[in-house]
């Protein structure tokens, strides 16, 4: 066990989850337990009442009209981590129904440095699902893909909110597994994967920074959902075990 | 007595809008005068060279050739923004202004584009990189010819002074 990154986050997770009363009401920045929280081109991070997971406080991403609009926090106290196992409470309703080009950044589990022209180990984005449904869209460095990029996707998400679990691992063997919305401690078999191709992803080290928010906005994401919130709870990182829903 | 003033820099001598090579080994620099001239272009970027793999820790820029200028804003600037133009059906053109390492893309404290220029109100005074680069969100290999224009100086600083 990652002893710093497990106490960040018990730290993140008392900070989304919030121990404190709504009347008491909620923390004015997210910084700290996050080391910090870029907000540029209009993006707005706020942590407001109401949690995910019947807690008193949760955190609201929006964007700017703007390609280059920010909302993010980002957590540093991951160190080189071979095996990085995070999960979040995402709740994306109040973006309406996807448009067939709707698209936008939620997750970046990035390296401290570039390899072969990468620096983001693994990417999470909101896409397009059937019918205005969103799901998740996955982008993981790898040795055979086109420009070292692995892409997989999820089964669309149902309305509301979302539990993400993801299992990250790097090395010759390298892999990526995610759960959608488990009950329970034990863990069970993954709901999917994406595909490294080629193997191997060692090349690209460890997980040094997780960013959460949004960004990256597709044409249409920025022209039609430009100040709308994207909810974000309870995220909690680990470097071996399963983290599962209580 | 004997008056010395040394490298006074003076607006528009190191600014350019020539195309030469903008990156991290060799960042171009940008002294705009009061009226904010010159405006500045990196020419174009599919001919360029890509110095930054990911922005702001979160905004993906691998496969997309970046132009790097190395600003100072000394107080007292006037400009109260910076433009950027020269956008196309596949060419959505973004600026970062930042402080940490170049090649990082890090520490960034402004950012915008061809609709949302990039605001400088309220920015500390201070050495930066401003990169501009293709829209994260565009297919790698994303290019184009973006114009950066500005409405005020950063402006001129004095680097040396002496009464002897």
């Amino acid at each position: 066990m990652n002893t710093k990154m497990k106490v960040l986050s018990l730290a993140l997770l008392g900070l989304v989850g919030y121990a404190g009363s709504a009347a008491a009401g909620c923390p004015t920045s997210p910084v700290p337990p996050w080391s910090s929280a870029p907000q540029l081109g209009g993006g707005v991070v706020a942590v407001v009442a109401g949690g995910l997971d019947a807690s008193a406080c949760r955190m609201d991403a929006s964007l700017g009209p703007s390609f280059a609009s920010l909302a993010t926090v980002i957590d540093t106290t991951p160190a080189a981590e071979p095996r990085y196992r995070f999960q979040f409470l995402i709740n994306a309703d109040a973006t309406g129904n996807f448009g067939t080009t709707d698209a936008v950044s939620i997750f970046s589990a990035n390296a401290a440095a570039p390899a072969n022209g990468r620096t983001p180990i693994l990417q999470i984005a909101l896409v397009p699902g059937a019918g205005g449904a969103k799901r998740l869209a996955f982008v993981a460095s790898c040795d055979g893909g086109a420009n070292f990029r692995c892409a997989g996707q999820s089964a669309d998400l149902p309305a509301g909110v979302n539990r993400v679990e993801i299992d990250l691992q790097i090395g010759p063997a390298g892999t990526v597994s995610y759960w959608l919305n488990q009950t329970g401690t034990t863990e069970p078999a993954p709901d999917g994967s994406v595909t490294v191709t080629g193997g191997n992803n060692a090349w690209i080290g460890g997980v040094d920074t997780g960013v959460m928010g949004l960004g990256s906005p597709s044409p249409s994401f920025k022209d039609t959902h430009a100040g709308q919130a994207v909810s974000f709870d309870t995220f909690d990182s680990r470097r071996a075990t399963y983290i599962g829903s209580p | 007595m004997k008056m010395t003033c040394l490298a006074l820099l003076v607006a528009g001598v190191l600014g350019s809008g020539a195309a030469f090579a903008q990156t991290c080994g060799t960042p171009s620099t940008w002294n705009p005068d009061d009226t904010g001239q010159p405006t500045v272009s990196p020419g174009d970027l599919c001919a360029g060279s890509d110095s930054v793999a990911l922005f702001c820790q979160f905004l993906d820029s691998s496969g997309k050739n970046d132009g790097i200028y190395q600003i100072n804003l000394a107080a007292g600037f006037t400009a109260k923004s910076i433009t950027v133009t020269g956008g196309t059906a596949t060419f959505n053109p973004v600026v970062y202004l930042y402080t940490a390492g170049c090649a990082t893309g890090d520490g960034c404290v402004q950012s915008g584009d061809s609709t949302l220029p990039l605001p400088l109100t309220g920015t500390a005074p201070g050495a930066y990189f401003l990169a501009v680069t293709a829209a994260s969100s565009a297919a790698t290999g994303a290019c184009g010819t973006p114009t950066m224009a500005t409405n005020g100086t950063f402006p001129v600083s004095l680097q040396n002074f002496s009464v002897e």
